[in-house]
């Protein structure tokens, strides 16, 4: 039962009317088709001018209201970085659903199945926190999203920062779902750098299989500095599909989920490779 | 509340419940081409609306979104006796069975031919993904949006 519905253009306005307890919305669609009875007073944050993309040589930061839509159709997006995040965003298919569900929202209303998530703790990405009466907070998302208790509650997201100060990279995303419109069983993504046939920083994160997307350090342990060849992929497949946990849905079990876990994994860092391999040639 | 929105190009003043979706305004409003097909839940497409010329799902959308701002029903398109570009060619491609979703993939479709009048297969494909049809598929629909980009590209000249 939405009780008020408020419609700030600045900053403060909004950042009190949500420390006295009324919902962050800009999309809203987490809210309007969650249809709760609960009482809530909405904020509307989308008229405050956080819905911009600003491209610098050291970094990308994008404005918590910034559309997936925006996101996906935005070529200044450099390389790898650019290449991720429009992947990441046109994963949500339908176009009118991109044009409305946002950044911000996507990462403050953390569905398990999202992709945006997976994305930015893939690039290790920050978020800047605002709250009422107090200093503005930057927090590396790995961070914000390991935390139970959330660093955004009676604040907000305001933007994400997304350095780019790695050389270039390659990357890999996968995601298996019934249908292109459904939500994703699984999700991984991966990047790593080549040096001659060996990975390096190599960092996976899978997606969907927990309530929020996880860095599988087991990944960079048996792949960093090795041989990037098929046996290590299938090891490396294998023993995530053994030491992953994935919580049991209506769509598939656990034991399904946690070996298709593995396959996407391989898959990722093989795609994420043969760019390393692309990007040398 | 209150607030003030233009909706195909007249303005309104809309008075509705804080909650109230821009769908359900819209229909009491009586705009009868915004369909609900899902549950309002934002998955089928057929309560498609424009705001500010972008396709948006009108049942999961907040109806205080559209103030200050501009929303374009089909209602605003062309009628039986001038009918807009992509009307005709949903016609003439035979691209409608039962028309329940054809409101909404006119719109989708105008939403892409405004912001680009030689799209591809694919950016067709990507601008009706929202959009579900239960009776023809997809291909004549495909067909027909081409077809209107043709004609609009022609008519440019």
């Amino acid at each position: 039962m939405i009780r008020a519905y408020h419609q700030p253009k600045a900053l403060k306005q909004a950042l009190a009317l949500v420390a006295k307890g009324a919902t962050p919305v800009a999309g809203a669609t987490a809210v309007y088709t969650a249809k709760s009875e609960r009482e809530q007073t909405l904020v509307d944050i989308t008229r405050l001018g956080l819905d911009t993309i600003d491209v610098k040589a050291s970094k990308v930061t994008l404005g918590a209201t910034v559309t997936l839509s925006q996101i996906a159709d935005d070529t200044r997006l450099p390389g790898m970085v650019g290449a991720v995040l429009r992947q990441g965003a046109r994963a949500l298919v339908s176009r009118p659903l991109r044009n409305a569900v946002t950044l911000g929202g996507n990462i403050a209303h953390p569905c398990f199945w999202a992709d945006m998530p997976v994305v930015l703790l893939t690039l290790k990405a920050s978020l800047e926190i605002q709250k009422a009466g107090q200093k503005t907070k930057i927090i590396p998302i790995a961070k914000a999203l390991a935390d139970k208790k959330r660093a955004w509650d009676k604040g907000l997201i305001t933007r994400v920062m997304i350095p780019l100060d790695k050389p270039t990279v390659g990357w890999g995303y996968e995601r298996f779902a019934r249908t292109t419109n459904d939500y994703a069983f699984v999700t991984a993504c991966a990047t790593l750098r080549r040096e001659g046939a060996i990975a390096r920083d190599v960092r996976l994160v899978l997606g969907a299989l927990q309530l929020r997307p996880f860095v599988v350090t087991l990944a960079a342990e048996l792949c960093e500095g090795q041989e990037f060849t098929g046996h290590l992929l299938d090891a490396v497949g294998l023993e995530i599909a053994k030491s992953v946990r994935a919580a049991p849905n209506f769509r598939a079990s656990a034991e399904y989920r946690q070996h298709l876990a593995g396959v996407l994994a391989k898959r990722a860092l093989a795609t994420a490779f043969a760019w390393a391999m692309r990007e040398d040639a | 509340m209150e607030f003030q929105t233009t909706i195909n190009g007249e303005s309104h003043l809309i008075e509705c419940e804080p909650g109230d979706t821009l769908y359900r305004v819209l229909r009491a409003g009586g705009y009868a081409s915004v369909k609900q097909g899902c549950d309002c839940e934002g998955t089928c497409g057929a309560c498609t609306v424009l705001l500010d010329g972008e396709a948006i799902l009108s049942c999961i959308t907040p109806a205080p979104r559209a103030a200050g701002r501009e929303v374009t029903t089909v209602e605003a398109l062309g009628h039986p006796s001038k009918p807009h570009v992509l009307q005709q060619s949903f016609v003439a491609a035979g691209a409608v069975q039962c028309g329940y979703c054809t409101p909404g993939m006119i719109l989708a479709a105008k939403s892409l031919l405004d912001r680009e009048r030689s799209p591809s297969d694919a950016q067709i494909a990507d601008a009706l993904s929202g959009n579900l049809c239960r009776c023809t598929g997809y291909v004549k629909i495909i067909d027909a949006v081409r077809d209107a980009a043709a004609t609009l590209r022609e008519e440019a000249k």
